[in-house]
């Protein structure tokens, strides 16, 4: 019977307690034996059922490695694996977003200027040789990273995955990068730090900027730093991407910028394509619908600082992190992109392009906005003539497309 | 608009002497009135040209002394931010 247990939960099996909790997924037959079995299994707590997936028939168990002979006997059986965390390195979650087959359009940011406003990078890093085309602070030093959030973020949008032959790809990796230190090495800073950074954005002419940052105060839009950003994308022509944040579950749970109206405001996914629970969720203080839409964003592995301070090591140029931080930047090097593809396109149509593109993942429309991006539906739509549309995009009343949402499954 | 919260008010009456930091929306280039702004005891950090306006520290009570400027468009806090 130990056929149907894969190697390496064989041997987790050796070295485990008979009562260590084991958490294995088991593929199984379309057979009520099974079930009856679990549920039997559940009354008496000896199993807790953690997930019944609906594509296959497979359910992922937690229950005392004693128990696992048991199961392997049980004929509705098919095989058991040990269920593992996995990491969505940027190997993953670009694919995922069908960022490679916009690279192969020919499209890969080649001429185009992404601001990113964090912690500063590291400009010694081969990820992004030769590309930064301007580094600042406003928080003292030079705008080199002593946090490691702003050379993972910058890694995820437009790292060219140099230390890892390719491997660890960003989603733009030809584009110019302009990068502003607006937070600490806390990973901490004032609104009135990022609005600088943001003008100081502006006047580099750059096509699109990063916002991986955020206040905790929910907020109607109507604050000093959600203000210019409107302004920014309504006056200027600038997109701009911002984190929905990360104090999620409850809802109205977005502080500024992410309240602001023009923004495209990200919240996260996991790699099931479920919203994170840390993800924020809308609607802001005024009743609109935000995020705006969402993006792989936990477990991605990318860009490393030297002097990191935050993240898990993976290879030396490489480190894990999980956040609306990490879903932003997928946002912001497809945004480079679709302006890459269509440089005609003002900010209302690459947020319209990449709303109308992203694919509905049934959860509140508070928590998924218009859905998970996806980069090849927006470059289709960024390339159709532009239909007349109202001004503002994504920012009804959020009942009001909760009552266009619910009317289309009703 | 209301030029501040009323929040924000209660806040600094709460505790004049304290010490605060404002972004101070303002009628047009904000390098006009800096001269008032020193002169009312704040110091000023960043000037904003697209929207414009000031950050500035100062007294509370200072703070509240801006709502009697007619230049002065809205006070609100310059509120800390974090990476997500």
């Amino acid at each position: 019977m130990a056929y149907k247990i894969s190697p390496d939960l064989q041997l987790r099996m050796r070295s485990a307690a008979a009562t260590q909790p084991l958490r294995i997924i088991v593929r199984h037959q379309e057979s009520p034996t099974f079930m009856r079995a679990a549920a039997h299994a559940l009354r008496t707590g000896e199993i807790a059922i953690r997930r019944q997936y609906r594509l296959v028939s497979a359910t992922v168990l937690e229950l005392p490695a004693a128990h696992l002979d048991v199961l392997m006997q049980d004929d509705t059986v098919e095989y058991i694996w040990p269920d593992l965390p996995v990491h969505t390195c940027l190997d993953v979650s670009v694919p995922r977003i069908r960022a490679p087959q916009v690279w192969n359009l020919g499209l890969r940011g080649e001429g185009m200027r992404i601001a990113i406003l964090d912690t500063g990078i590291d400009p010694q890093h081969p990820d992004f040789a030769g590309r930064i085309a301007a580094m600042t602070s406003f928080v003292g030093g030079d705008g080199s990273d002593d946090n490691g959030h702003g050379t993972h973020v910058a890694g995820i949008a437009a790292g060219s995955g140099a230390a890892s032959n390719g491997r660890f790809r960003g989603v733009a990796p030809a584009a110019s990068l302009y990068i502003a230190k607006v937070l600490d090495s806390n990973g901490d800073g004032l609104m009135s730090n990022v609005m600088a950074g943001i003008e100081w954005a502006v006047a580099h002419n750059v096509h699109v900027i990063n916002l991986s940052l955020g206040g905790d105060t929910p907020g109607d839009g109507s604050d000093a730093l959600s203000t210019l950003c409107d302004q920014v994308v309504r006056q200027l022509g600038i997109v701009i991407c911002v984190a929905a944040g990360n104090h999620g579950p409850a809802n109205s749970t977005i502080g500024a910028p992410g309240v602001a109206r023009r923004v495209i405001t990200v919240g996260a996914v996991d790699d099931t394509d479920h919203v994170a629970s840390f993800s924020s969720r809308g609607p802001t203080l005024d009743g609109r619908l935000k995020p705006d839409i969402v993006f792989p964003g936990t477990g991605i592995v990318s860009a490393r600082a030297t002097n990191a301070r935050v993240g898990r090591p993976i290879q030396p140029h490489y480190a894990e992190l999980s956040g609306t931080s990490m879903a932003t930047p997928h946002a912001t090097g497809a945004v480079a992109l679709l302006l890459q593809a269509n440089p005609n396109l003002k900010p209302e149509d690459v947020k319209r392009a990449l709303l109308g593109g992203a694919i509905d993942l049934n959860e509140m429309p508070t928590a998924q906005g218009s859905g998970r991006g996806d980069l090849l539906a927006a470059y289709q739509r960024a390339m159709r003539p532009v239909p007349a549309q109202p001004e503002e995009v994504a920012s009804e009343n959020w009942w009001g497309q909760l009552r266009r949402v619910l009317g289309s499954i009703w | 608009m209301e030029k501040m919260t009323p929040a924000l008010h209660r806040k600094l009456g709460a505790s004049p002497d304290s010490m605060v930091a404002l972004i101070v929306r303002t009628d047009g280039d904000p390098a006009r009135y800096l001269p008032r702004l020193a002169e009312m005891g704040f110091v000023v950090g960043h000037q904003f040209r697209l929207l414009p306006g000031v950050a500035v520290r100062g007294r509370a009570r200072a703070a509240l002394s801006l709502l009697d400027e007619a230049w002065v468009l809205r006070v609100e806090e310059d509120q800390p931010v974090t990476a997500m």
